[in-house]
């Protein structure tokens, strides 16, 4: 008895749906996994950079030396113009670090010298500062090469003071990223600032997503239990009507909850924030067009996503079957979510770059990133296609509305047959 | 005139025909009953004629408006209560009233067609209540008010007193039985012969997606020589098995 009970259970919820559901989560997770795997083995890996000695001497062989051994080095001379040109044209290259002439005859005088930094940071994902985030350790170890050098050399006279000798060095940085030029930050406190810009904007759209969606599709199930959908159909109203006014109420009722959501999650996220930086002071700040662009940005993928939750919600035979349909929108909204999370849009390969764009949930999620670099055209775009693609969802919606489908339950082929 | 026009009417889902030539019409001030076992055929003609299923082939006209050619008007005209019609449980019953009227009505008439629905379900002070407090019963009065609220000029009714007690399906019979005008009609299917022959004018006997017999109670029973509705039914019934008992064997 106990086992007719189990089989009936396991007959009950063992269902193709929720098998394609535990199938995506598996992919997304090993996903997920490839993505951490991938950024340890970015960690493993030396950071380019190019450099300009200038200083002549036993000090700058030892730092020039020690550079040779903890980075690749792709330009090694004396042009500082040179040295950046060829850090560009390269994909991976991260600093150009410039010793001035007078580097220990200053250190050696009590006074702190100057390494220059000019950073480039190719994009504000959390893998896209890896290679500089191992730079800034490098520099560390290397002003304890540049105190030993200074113990060495004072020993006998020992006139320099304990602090100097501890951090021997001052760094002038600069951070190039893509057309702005960001003085005094190097990427990784910029990426720290942009972390809102990097968790919190996929996240608040992913839950946006997942609220509008999961009410069409229920509301969707309830009609058909309930049996309202067949009265609703018998109204002299169009099926245009009908399609637009559930996407268009739940759209309004899943940025209302939104708001508040996104409220809370700032909150969480704000703690983890660089609170001292300001945007408008390093060019990164947003211009009231530019919110409203991320608005209509936002709204457009949100209806796409309600369409798309429609089209899946024809599908629902009642509200319990409406909840597994919930789960494709989740997927599709949580791989952009994590790609645009670690990498930026520029920064990755053109199948993904394309995978990105495909998916209209990406261009909220990319879209404030974009404007900070006033990409408008990328942010614009993205906004056509999503509402193309919501336009061709809907005329599909609406035709099946006019069809037999919604009444009678799309059959699988084999059935049908 | 007929205010429904139903001629060589065919469902076929692949090979299986749902419905299979029928025909049948009904004029303004009847009641016209659909009955027959399940899976007759009952619900999916009643779905044509009320526009949410496509017909295969044949002539369905809604006050001479064609369902696939003219839906939007057709549902002008009509009044769907599908069989165990829920409502939106979030809404009170007055509100549910006035969404419906919204879809029938111009802003000033909603008002007085409210007033009717209300009347028609009289549910006293349970109206401004949500509909998910209501028992079965009350929430069917509800449903047929809202069917019956914009005085359709065609009531298509499946099931209408389906699951509910006497007393409860005698009230929804007598709301039925006084919605009708001479500008107006009532198709219903049912399973209650009872019903049927207390409140048609006329019924169509349907099985196996066939009409078998059309004609007013009274004269089917003459016919039949039986004393109502139901012995009808069976006397129909088993013929029909009888007569499909050589075809198996041959099979």
């Amino acid at each position: 008895m106990l086992m007719n009970l189990i089989k009936k259970e396991i007959k009950e919820l063992l269902t193709p749906s929720t098998v394609a559901v535990i199938l995506v989560i598996t992919v997304l997770f090993g996903s997920m996994g490839k993505l951490i795997g991938a950024a340890k083995d970015e960690a493993k890996k030396k950071p380019t950079i190019a450099i300009v000695i200038k200083e002549k001497g036993p000090l700058a062989d030892r730092l020039r030396e020690f550079l040779r051994t903890k980075t690749t080095l792709i330009y090694e001379g004396d042009s500082r113009e040179e040295g950046f040109a060829a850090l560009k044209a390269s994909k991976k290259g991260v600093a150009l670090v410039i010793i001035d002439q007078g580097f220990e005859k200053t250190l050696l005088a009590g006074k702190p010298a100057l390494i220059k930094v000019e950073w480039i940071m190719r994009g504000a994902g959390l893998m896209d500062t890896i290679s500089s985030g191992i730079l800034e350790r490098t520099f560390l170890d290397l002003n304890k090469q540049i105190s030993a050098h200074l113990i060495d050399a004072t020993k006998d006279k020992g006139d320099l003071s304990s602090s100097h000798v501890l951090n021997p060095t001052v760094k002038f940085e600069n951070t190039h990223y893509k057309s702005k030029r960001i003085p005094a930050l190097s990427p990784n406190k910029i990426a720290q600032v942009l972390v809102s810009q990097s968790i919190t904007i996929p996240m608040a759209v992913m839950i946006i997503i997942m609220l509008g969606g999961s009410m069409v599709i229920t509301s969707m199930g309830l009609e058909k239990e309930n049996k309202t959908l067949e009265t609703l159909l018998t109204m002299p109203v169009s099926r245009t009507t009908i399609v637009m006014g559930k996407i268009m109420g739940s759209a309004a009722v899943g940025l209302f909850m939104a708001a508040f959501y996104m409220v809370g999650f700032k909150f969480y996220v704000s703690s983890f924030e660089t609170g001292t930086i300001d945007l408008a002071l390093l060019g990164l700040d947003l211009n009231a067009f530019d919110y409203i662009l991320v608005g209509v940005s936002l709204f457009s993928s949100l209806l796409f996503g309600l369409a798309m939750a429609m089209l899946l919600g024809i599908m629902a035979k009642d509200y319990k079957s409406a909840q597994v349909l919930t789960y494709p929108i989740m997927g599709l909204a949580m791989i952009p979510m994590f790609l645009t999370m670690y990498r930026d849009f520029d920064t990755v390969t053109p199948l993904v770059k394309t995978v990105l764009f495909v998916i209209p949930f990406s261009h909220p999620m990319m879209a404030m990133r974009h404007l900070t670099l006033d990409n408008y055209l990328l942010v614009s775009l993205g906004i056509v296609y999503s509402l193309t693609v919501t336009a061709i969802l809907i005329a599909i919606i609406v035709k099946i509305f006019k069809t037999d489908k919604l009444i009678t339950g799309i059959m699988p082929l084999r059935k049908r047959a | 005139m007929n205010l429904l026009e139903v001629s060589g009417l065919t469902k076929t889902y692949g090979t299986n025909h749902a419905v299979n030539a029928i025909d049948f019409h009904i004029a303004g001030g009847e009641i016209f009953g659909l009955i027959g076992p399940n899976g007759a055929g009952k619900t999916t003609t009643l779905r044509i004629i009320s526009t949410l299923l496509s017909k295969s082939s044949g002539e369905v006209k809604v006050c001479g408006h064609d369902v696939q050619t003219d839906p939007h008007e057709v549902r002008r005209s009509i009044s769907y209560l599908p069989e165990e019609a829920g409502v939106y449980k979030n809404l009170k019953g007055r509100e549910y009233l006035e969404f419906i009227a919204g879809f029938h009505a111009e802003k000033k008439e909603r008002p007085a067609m409210v007033e009717r629905g209300m009347s028609i379900a009289n549910l006293g002070a349970r109206i401004n209540d949500k509909v998910s407090t209501y028992s079965k019963g009350m929430t069917r009065r509800l449903t047929i008010a809202r069917a019956l609220m914009m005085n359709p000029k065609l009531a298509i009714l499946d099931e209408p007193t389906s699951g509910l007690d006497v007393i409860n399906a005698h009230e929804v019979r007598n709301i039925i039985k006084k919605s009708i005008s001479e500008r107006s009609a009532v198709l219903l299917s049912s399973h209650n012969m009872l019903e049927v022959d207390y409140l048609c004018d006329r019924i169509a006997l349907i099985s196996g997606g066939v009409i078998v017999e059309t004609g007013t109670p009274d004269s089917l029973k003459e016919k039949y020589q039986c004393s109502n509705i139901e012995e009808i039914f069976m006397k129909i019934v088993e013929t029909l098995s009888h007569a499909d008992e050589p075809d198996k064997k041959r099979d």
